[in-house]
This record gives structure tokens, C-alpha cells and sequence, in this order.
């Protein structure tokens, strides 16, 4: 039965290889022509035969299509359309360069039809942003953002300002694959959510998938964030950078060996600190205070002759505060990965990928004679051979493996005092998850796409460690007691779970500008974040599935609608419903305690989950107005025995309504403006309906038990920006950057809740914590040269 | 964890994030019982509450008494059962007697039933051994960095040896409890929780020195302070950590707020009256010391 599906693909396969015998391959790389650098998603199109592929993340592309005469036509948005004519007989490799359009008017008729990308491929839940695209968007303090910029798109929301991650179709934030060049990052914040660890200066493309998702991808339930670096210039040195309110920016790139490698270097690091200084000098015990954080990036690409490429990639980035020399917190991701790009044939394609991530904190109180200090950090190594066969002009399979081995260091803290030194460390978890799958990319006649594959995955929780063992609590809901545990050796076995994840997407063309799209997919994820918070932290504990923790599991249908209209189908839009299904989601009983706790997953409670919505989108890629309206309803709801009486509930980022409008206006040469607007439903809250008292304390209850049975209120905000060209030639252009960030002051709450009176401790007060209730505004100065 | 309390003061120094008082619209719930039965190894007498909710916003004052409700406490080690009178105002008591032996007692294993109209209510509770207070010590402190300059005093008592000891730390001035929510005083094993792994040490600074005095409002010549440490069970420790949370739940990491659990149940699970409140015995030491 599980072998369906592969037979059933080589079924579908084979007629179609053996018949075609007068066929040629056309493949090869699409690049900028005044950079050298690699365009992802380019549409190469055969004018006669109608045949039509995209480049893949590394700017590859192979088409087959018959021998004789051949018309290609590549494009890319914002690049001028390249025409080949050429007759050939046998298999032929080409480099094609496309150069940025002279004007940002496209007028020109686009030949590629690159517009029409939306309804015509099969993918469907998924938005891509290039770096220029997320640069016009009204960004917070000045400074574009590629996590906040994906926070407009349908189907994402957030909690709140200065939330930690984001949610994508009811799904919570661990649920979210962040790739940064096939690295997973697992805390993809600085300053708590406001900015990204993303440099915008170097994010050449980023792509959210929320539905249909490929068998490529696994680990996480919800979506996946792909994003994909520069390679830097191959051709010339030249430099970006940045000075804005809240921090700087500075990048360099260029030739290492012209047309053959490159490198590219950024940094970024904010600089309150350093401002606040000053201020601070005659205060002693907050004179060495920190706040501050940084990232560095860096990439090197080599062309290896005309098979072989590889590119090696490194960032490193921390948030450290520091409260005098008595506070200390430090946290930041460290990701390396190298890539191998080897081309088998005009067919066949391989990258392998090795790489190696990590999450750490650090958080210290005190001083030499009573101090508290305490780290904690994940990291994995993993090797992740992928290839992909354009089999023949209708067929393209993508198959490969993962194998990746973690180590989980939940918490080493020591305390030290005048008694001693007092260790309350907890031992270091291991596992290994691995996954092999096959995918088919399958076109039918002129009007159905099939897209089938299947994805095995499997996760060992591994030994050295102790498997703990508990007894089930009277009632659901309270905390289970340990019962006893059992040491396991080095590398055995502790707990072992495999998924088979069926992947499933078909597209029905309904005419030239519209078309139907439906996916399923199921997926496995094996890690999860322990966060029973409002927004998460930067100190949650990334945990493995256990013998007591089970993966989760979803299930996910998506149905779109897709249609483009306007001149030139200049206008994409679209309309999707989905529903997920949701298992093993990891809940908290009341009172729960997650940090440094030994026998945590006593604690735990585990329910389902499901979530369903509609979301309708409206983009315009070109013209002097530009930009996108998104709305989404939706519900996000769990169902967890011992809370809210068994009974479902919504969850902690369920919003009903979500409407992002973002616009963008050239004015003149000089001139450009841009203009976001957000509403969002409010959270929902647990509010008390009664007071009891206990040993003359005052105690808020909710007498029907209820979780989340409130919303607190909703939230809109207005953004704009403009922006000035400045000084513009060959050795330097420059812009300024004027922001206002929520523009009309409007004080959305991030929670509602009640404190007790300062007046008054023993009684309660109902607030609303605000964390950004002002208008903000911003200037930053960017450079090129 | 008082970690995340360290967090949100960092995200509100540096976000300037603020607080606006906020009229919030509640939902209408129904009163319930409140069981509030702390009783202990001493000589003095022992008082049992009962009480009604009210609504949240209501005033904590209007707390109404439960009268006409049979109240015993049960020895489950020595068969013995204590009535405690109905004192009015939702007040019932008993008062030990070492002549008769009539005492509670370290050890013993105690069921607590109390009767309101057709429901009964029964919770159980053992009583630990406490910790013997070692002294009382007086500190002179000079003025520093959030601290003024007086007199303090600091505990001198050990941790007893075996994991899981629970206890509440009760400080007097002049027979007045500190009794706001920010007073309570726990330890586990001596440290905050069990997650120290810690047993057998001495109290921690935080518990044996900080939670003992207010470093604005140093204690002045003639004030008479006592301290107790009450043995309580770690259920009992976890209810007030419970309680803690809920009343200090603010900011971006605020946990969701949930109803503290009670260890009193109704003897009839499907009735539709239910109960809150904890019930705990405890061994007490104390000490006391006049400030010169």
C-alpha cells in the first residue's frame, strides 16, 4: 500500500520517456548581467512547444522540447525579456544574462509571460518576496524587515508588537520551517520581534510556503520561510549600507576570481547603547550597560568549471543586554552551510547541502561572591542530498534524503554562594531524525498539473539520557507524578517514531488567465518549542519528542481559485480555503514549570488542534502604484483534556479577521512613497468572573473554568514612508528613508489583564499593556557604491 | 520564574512599553465555597474559614461567611475526630489542649470534611516537620545602592535533610503579619523550587535574609519581630506559586491566566456546588527578637 504512490509515478513516467526519442535538452544558469548573480524563479519558455520551467534556487533550469528549430524567451520581473533563436539537433547548455529594465515603467509587452507565473505553476499557498519588493514596504524605525514584510501577507498574523516569530494559518510559531540557505534557524528575532535576524541587504529572495508543500521540506507542521542569500557580485567590488535611527548597516561584495567566485560580507549592529552612553556615565552601577545586538553574514561562491559550484555560508548573530555587570543575557544563532551544485547531465541536477545551526542564551545575575548563571542551546550537524531529473518535457522528479543529529542542552545553571557552588544543571538530550522522499512534478495535456511525492521520516531519541516514567494524575489537567526512570547507554535507542507524509497538489487550467488549484499534505514534526507565555521568549526550551512527548502531526487541504486581469494581467489575484488538522499539540497544566526543570514533562498536557479560514489576495506587480490587499478569516482552535472542560477552545493567536494593505507609489524620479495599513481581530484572554480569598489573599477565578473566553481588543495601525533619491552616479547613490510608524498614535494593546493596585496590593486593577502606543517616526541614509 | 519577571523589566525599559488602567467588561459568574483550613501543631486556636466568592471587580471587604456549616478534622493515624465550633461570620475553630491531647501532631495523616447543606466536602493533608529556627540575627546595613540604612534581620535555619521539604517563612512585626502577596515566603529543600536540587543547606539569602525585610523601611528601635516557618506540602507550596502567578501575570511573557487548583473536593462529583480554597497542616517553629 505504501508503495502506491512510487508505482504509481513510475507508471506515469515511463511511456512518456521511451516515446520521445528526437528530443533535445535546453539547460543551464539565469543570471544578472551586471552582477553575475544567480536569478532564482526566472521563467524560461519555448515559444513553439509552449513548454515552460523556472530556474531553480541555485538560477538552474533544464527544458526538453523537440530538436530542430528553438524560440526561448527568459524573463524575470524587472528585467528586460531575452529572445534566443537558435536550430539545434543535439543537447545544448547556455549561461543567459538578463539586464535590469532601463525603466521601472514596464510598458513593454512581457514576452515571458512571467505575469501569469501565479496561475499557470502548480504551487499554490505560497508568496515570494525579492529583496527589492520587501524594500518598499513602510518598515518599523526605517528598517526593512523580512520577517515583518512576510507578517502582510495572507494567512500570517503575529500576537502583537514585540512577539517573537509568527503564526501562519493557525499554526504557532515552532510550527514554522525558518530556512536561511537550508539552515533552519530556530529564533528568528532580534529585540524581540521587531526586527529580524535577516539582513535585507543580503536576502536575494524569500519564499513562504504555507499549503501544498513540497516532499522536500519537513520538521515543521505550518510553513516554511526559504531564504535564500546573495552570492555576491561576480563581476565588480561594490558596497550598501545604511545609517538609521536604531541601528547600521554595511555590506561588501564582489569578484574573488571575476565571473568565477565571489564573496559578500555584511554587518549590522544597533547602537542604543552606544547613544545612551553618555547618560549613563555617572551612574556606577549602570555605567557598563549593553543593549545591543548584531549580526554578521557571509557568503563565498566558487564555479568549479561547468558542472560543479559551491557556495559556503556563515551567520552569526546575538542580542545581549546587560544591566550594569550584575545582569547579563545573551542570545543569537550561529548557522553555517555549504553547498555542492553538481550538474550529472542536462538532466540531472544535484545540490548537497551540509550545515550546521545553532540557538544559544546566556543569562547571568550577580556578582563574583552570589551569582546565578545559566546557559542553554540546540544545535544540529545535517547532510541533505537533493537532485532533481527533468526526466522529459513532462516530468520532473525531485528526490533526496536528510540526516540530521541534534543536541539539546536544556539548561546548565549553577549558583554560586557562600555556601558553595550548587549545580542545577540538566543533562544534555541527543536524537537523530532522518527523512527520505520523491517527489513528481507532472504535466497533463495542456490544462492539469500533477504534483504527487511522498516524504519518510523518522526520529531516534537517543541515549546517553533517562527515560522518565509517570503516572497518570487523577484528573486530566493536573500534574503527573514521576514514577521512575531508566538510563539508557550511549546512542540507544530511547524512543523511536517514523511518518510516511503523502504530498499531494494538482492544478486544473481553466483558461489563459485563471486557474484551479487544489493540495494536501501531511506533515511530521519532531521538535517542539515549550513556551506557555503570551508571546514566546528567547529562554523556551526547544524540546525532542520523547518517549512521553509524541511528534505532531497535520493534515492540510488547501482549494484556491486563481485568476490575473488588468493590462498586461498586470493584476494577480487569488482566493484559497484551507483546513488543518492538527495532532499531539503540546499544552501546559496550569501553573506549569518549564525552565530547568527535571521532570518537566510532568507538566505537559497534549490535545488536538484544527484550523480553517479563507484568504483573498490582490497584488499589482507594475505601474507607478504598486503593492497587494490581503484578507483572512480564519479560526484556530485546540482541544485539550483538563483544560477549558475538555471543550474546544480558541488559541492564544486565533484573530478572525486580518486585513494587510500595502501600497507603494513612484511619484517622480526622485520621489517614492509607500503606505501599510493593518487590521487584526483582537487576541483572545482569560478574564476572571469571581474573587475568593485564601489566608487573606485574594485569588481570581473563573468559575466556568473557561480558557481564552474573552478578546481583548482589536488592533489597526498605519504606516508610511518616503523616499529620496539622492546623489545618483556610476561610484555612488544614495537615498534617505523617512518613516512614520503608526501613524495616528493609536495604542493597540498587546494583552489585557488585571495587576494588583499599586495603591492598593491586596486588589486587583484591569490594564492594558501597550508596547508601542506612540507615533514613531524614523530617518535612516542608504548607500551604494 | 523569576527570570521572566527580569525579562519584562528589560522589555520595558527598553521599549518604553506601558500600562493604562482599563475598564474591562466581565462575565457574570456564580458564587462558590471557599475553604480556607491552615491548621497547626501549636497551642493557640485554630481557626477554619468558610467563605463565598464574590464578583471579581466587587470589593474584597463584602467577602461574605459561610454559617451552619459542620466542620471536622479527622486524625487518620490516631482515629481521633475534632469538631470546630461555629464562631459566626464564617468562622470555625477549635482549641487544642495538651492535658486532654487534643493536639495535632507531626506526622499524622489528617482528613478534613466539611458539611454545607447537602454537600460534603473532604480534602486530606499530612503534617510535615518543620525546621527548627537556629536564630534571629540582627543586621546593621549602611546605606547602598537600593538599600537604606538601619536596622534588618536575618534566619539562621537549615533545610532538614531528605528531599521535598516544603515550607512557608510568616514574619510578624508587632504581632502584624506582612501579609500582602509579595511577603510570601516559600522554600523548597531550602531553595526556591526543586529544580535546585538542592537539600540539607541553609536557607538562601533570598528566603532567609531579603523576603525578612523591606530595604526602603528598615525596622525601627522597640519593633518586636517574629518569624515562624510553618511546614507545608509541596501541593500546598505549589498552590501559592499558582497564586503568586495569577496576581503578578503582566507583560509580554504573562503565562495564560488559569484558575488556581484546590485540593478540596465535593464528596459528589456531579453536583453542581462547588468549592475552592486549600487545606494544609503544618509543624511551626518561631522566634522572635526586639529590635535595640
Amino acid at each position: 500500500m505504501r508503495l502506491l504512490p512510487l508505482l504509481l509515478f513510475f507508471l506515469f513516467l515511463l511511456p512518456e520517456y521511451s516515446l520521445n526519442a528526437q528530443n533535445i535538452t535546453i539547460s543551464g544558469y539565469v543570471r544578472e548581467a551586471s552582477s553575475g548573480e544567480e536569478i532564482i524563479n526566472a521563467q524560461v519558455t519555448e515559444v513553439r512547444s509552449q513548454k515552460s520551467v523556472s530556474t531553480n534556487a541555485y538560477g538552474f533550469f533544464s527544458l526538453t522540447v523537440s530538436a530542430g528549430r528553438v524560440e526561448l524567451l527568459v524573463g524575470f520581473g524587472g528585467f528586460d525579456t531575452k529572445e534566443f533563436t537558435f536550430s539545434s539537433q543535439k543537447d545544448t547548455s547556455i549561461l543567459v544574462e538578463l539586464n535590469k529594465s532601463s525603466q521601472q515603467l514596464e510598458t513593454v509587452t512581457i514576452k515571458g509571460r512571467g505575469k501569469l507565473d501565479n496561475v499557470r505553476k502548480i504551487d499554490m499557498s505560497t508568496n515570494r518576496l525579492s529583496g527589492q519588493a520587501i524594500k518598499k514596504i513602510p518598515a518599523f524605525l526605517g528598517e526593512v524587515d523580512v520577517v515583518r514584510s512576510i507578517q502582510l501577507l495572507p494567512g500570517v498574523s503575529t500576537v502583537g508588537e514585540g512577539s517573537s516569530g509568527f503564526n501562519v494559518r493557525g499554526g504557532s510559531t515552532d510550527q514554522n520551517l525558518i530556512l536561511l540557505d537550508e539552515a533552519p534557524v530556530f529564533n528568528s528575532s532580534h529585540l524581540f520581534g521587531f526586527f529580524s535576524i535577516f539582513n535585507p541587504d543580503v536576502v536575494k529572495d524569500v519564499q513562504l510556503v504555507k499549503g501544498g508543500i513540497g516532499a522536500n521540506y519537513g520538521g515543521r507542521l505550518s510553513s516554511v520561510v526559504d531564504v535564500r542569500s546573495k552570492d555576491g557580485n561576480k563581476k565588480e567590488f561594490e558596497g550598501s549600507g545604511g545609517v538609521g535611527t536604531i541601528f547600521s548597516r554595511f555590506s561588501v561584495e564582489g569578484p574573488l576570481i571575476k565571473n568565477k567566485a565571489s564573496v559578500i560580507l555584511a554587518a549590522r549592529r544597533s547602537y542604543i547603547d552606544v547613544l545612551a552612553k553618555p547618560f549613563l556615565l555617572g551612574n556606577e552601577d549602570l555605567k557598563d550597560s549593553r543593549f545591543n545586538f548584531y549580526d554578521l553574514s557571509g557568503k563565498m561562491n566558487f564555479t568549479l568549471g561547468k558542472k560543479d559550484r559551491l557556495y559556503i555560508a556563515g551567520y552569526k548573530g546575538n542580542d545581549v543586554f546587560g544591566a550594569g555587570t550584575q545582569v547579563k543575557f545573551i542570545w543569537g544563532n550561529t548557522t553555517l552551510s555549504t553547498r555542492w551544485n553538481h550538474v550529472y547531465s542536462d538532466k540531472l541536477f544535484m545540490n548537497l547541502t551540509y550545515f550546521y545551526s545553532k540557538y544559544d542564551y546566556n543569562l547571568g545575575f550577580g556578582d563574583r561572591d552570589n551569582s546565578f548563571d545559566w546557559y542553554s542551546n540546540i544545535f544540529n550537524y545535517s547532510v541533505k542530498p537533493e537532485f532533481t531529473w527533468y526526466a522529459n518535457a513532462k516530468n520532473t522528479v525531485t528526490f533526496g534524503g536528510q540526516s540530521t543529529y541534534y543536541v539539546f542542552r536544556p539548561g546548565r545553571a549553577t549558583s554560586q554562594q557562600a555556601q558553595g557552588t550548587f549545580n542545577f544543571s540538566l543533562p544534555d538530550r541527543y536524537s537523530w531524525e532522518n527523512a527520505l522522499y520523491v517527489s513528481n512534478d507532472q504535466t497533463l495535456g495542456k490544462r492539469w498539473m500533477l504534483r504527487y511525492g511522498i516524504r519518510w521520516s523518522s526520529f531516534d531519541y537517543l541515549g546517553s539520557g533517562k527515560a522518565y516514567y509517570y503516572s497518570e494524575p487523577l484528573f486530566a489537567g493536573f500534574r503527573k507524578t514521576f514514577d521512575s526512570a531508566v538510563d539508557f547507554g550511549r546512542n540507544k535507542s530511547m524512543a523511536f517514531y517514523q511518518n510516511w507524509e503523502p504530498r499531494m497538489a494538482v492544478k486544473y487550467q481553466i483558461n489563459r488567465q485563471s486557474s484551479l488549484k487544489v493540495s494536501y499534505n501531511r506533515m511530521a514534526q519532531y521538535l517542539h518549542l515549550l513556551s506557555n507565555t503570551a508571546s514566546s521568549s528567547p529562554l523556551d526550551v526547544w524540546t525532542p519528542s520523547t518517549n512521553n512527548i509524541k511528534p505532531q502531526l497535520a493534515d492540510q487541504f488547501a482549494l484556491g481559485y486563481f485568476r490575473n486581469f488588468g493590462k498586461n494581467d498586470a493584476i494577480e489575484a487569488s482566493a484559497e480555503v484551507y483546513y488543518k488538522d492538527l495532532l499531539n499539540q503540546v499544552d501546559y497544566i496550569d501553573g506549569a514549570d518549564l525552565l530547568l526543570n527535571e521532570y518537566l514533562e510532568g507538566d505537559l498536557l497534549y490535545g488536538s488542534g484544527r484550523a480553517y479560514g479563507a484568504e483573498f489576495y490582490v497584488k499589482k506587480n507594475s505601474g507607478k502604484l504598486n503593492g497587494w490587499v490581503s484578507y483572512t478569516i480564519s479560526k484556530s482552535e485546540r482541544r485539550v483534556q483538563g483544560i477549558n472542560n475538555d471543550q474546544w477552545f480558541p488559541t492564544r493567536f486565533d484573530r478572525l479577521h486580518n486585513l494587510y494593505i500595502v501600497a507603494s507609489y513612484s511619484l517622480n524620479k526622485k520621489w517614492d512613497l509607500g503606505a501599510s495599513f493593518v487590521f487584526s481581530s483582537g487576541t483572545p484572554a482569560t478574564f476572571p468572573t469571581n474573587l475568593y480569598q485564601v489566608q487573606g489573599l485574594n485569588i481570581p477565578h473563573n468559575t466556568f473554568g473557561a480558557r481564552n473566553n474573552a478578546r481583548n481588543p482589536a488592533y489597526n495601525r498605519l504606516d508610511f514612508s518616503a523616499t529620496m533619491k539622492g546623489k545618483q552616479t556610476e561610484k555612488w547613490r544614495s537615498e534617505w528613508v523617512f518613516g512614520v510608524y503608526n501613524a495616528y498614535s493609536r495604542k493597540n494593546p498587546y494583552s489585557v489583564y488585571f495587576r494588583t493596585d499599586p495603591n492598593d496590593p491586596n486588589s486587583y486593577q484591569g490594564v492594558k499593556f501597550i508596547v508601542v502606543g506612540a507615533i514613531i517616526p524614523a530617518v535612516s541614509y542608504n548607500f551604494n557604491f | 520564574m523569576r527570570t521572566f519577571n527580569f525579562l519584562a523589566l528589560v522589555t520595558v525599559l527598553f521599549l518604553t512599553a506601558c500600562e493604562r488602567p482599563y475598564d474591562i467588561k466581565l462575565a457574570e459568574g456564580m458564587p462558590q465555597y471557599t475553604i480556607d483550613a491552615f491548621v497547626s501543631n501549636s497551642d493557640s486556636v485554630q481557626t477554619i474559614r468558610i467563605t463565598q466568592s464574590i464578583p471579581f471587580n466587587a470589593n474584597p471587604s463584602t467577602i461574605p461567611g459561610v454559617e451552619g456549616a459542620q466542620v471536622a478534622l479527622i486524625d487518620s493515624t490516631s482515629f481521633r475526630v475534632y469538631f470546630f465550633s461555629d464562631r459566626g461570620k464564617g468562622n470555625y475553630t477549635f482549641t487544642p489542649s495538651r492535658s486532654t491531647g487534643d493536639t495535632f501532631r507531626v506526622g499524622h495523616q489528617y482528613v478534613l470534611a466539611v458539611i454545607i447543606g447537602s454537600d460534603t466536602f473532604i480534602s486530606g493533608s499530612t503534617m510535615n516537620p518543620t525546621a527548627p529556627i537556629d536564630s534571629l540575627a540582627l543586621i546593621k546595613e549602611e546605606e547602598r545602592f537600593g538599600l537604606k540604612a538601619g536596622s534588618y534581620v536575618e534566619l539562621g535555619a537549615t533545610d532538614l535533610p531528605g528531599r521535598g521539604n516544603c515550607y512557608w517563612i510568616k514574619t510578624f512585626v508587632n504581632g502584624a503579619l506582612r501579609g500582602k502577596i509579595n511577603d510570601l515566603n516559600l522554600a523548597y529543600d531550602g531553595a526556591f523550587s526543586p529544580n535546585a536540587g538542592s537539600d540539607g543547606i541553609p536557607f538562601i539569602v533570598p528566603i532567609r535574609y531579603i523576603a525578612l525585610n523591606d530595604f526602603q523601611n528598615p525596622y525601627v528601635s522597640g519593633d518586636v519581630i517574629r518569624v515562624e516557618i510553618h511546614s507545608i506540602t509541596p501541593e500546598t507550596l505549589y498552590f501559592f506559586s499558582e497564586v503568586q502567578q495569577q496576581s503578578q501575570n503582566a507583560g509580554l511573557f504573562a503565562t495564560i491566566p488559569s484558575n488556581v487548583k484546590s485540593n478540596v473536593f465535593n464528596l459528589n462529583p456531579k453536583s453542581s456546588v462547588k468549592s475552592n480554597g486549600f487545606f494544609c497542616m503544618s509543624a511551626v517553629s518561631s522566634r522572635s527578637v526586639v529590635i535595640p
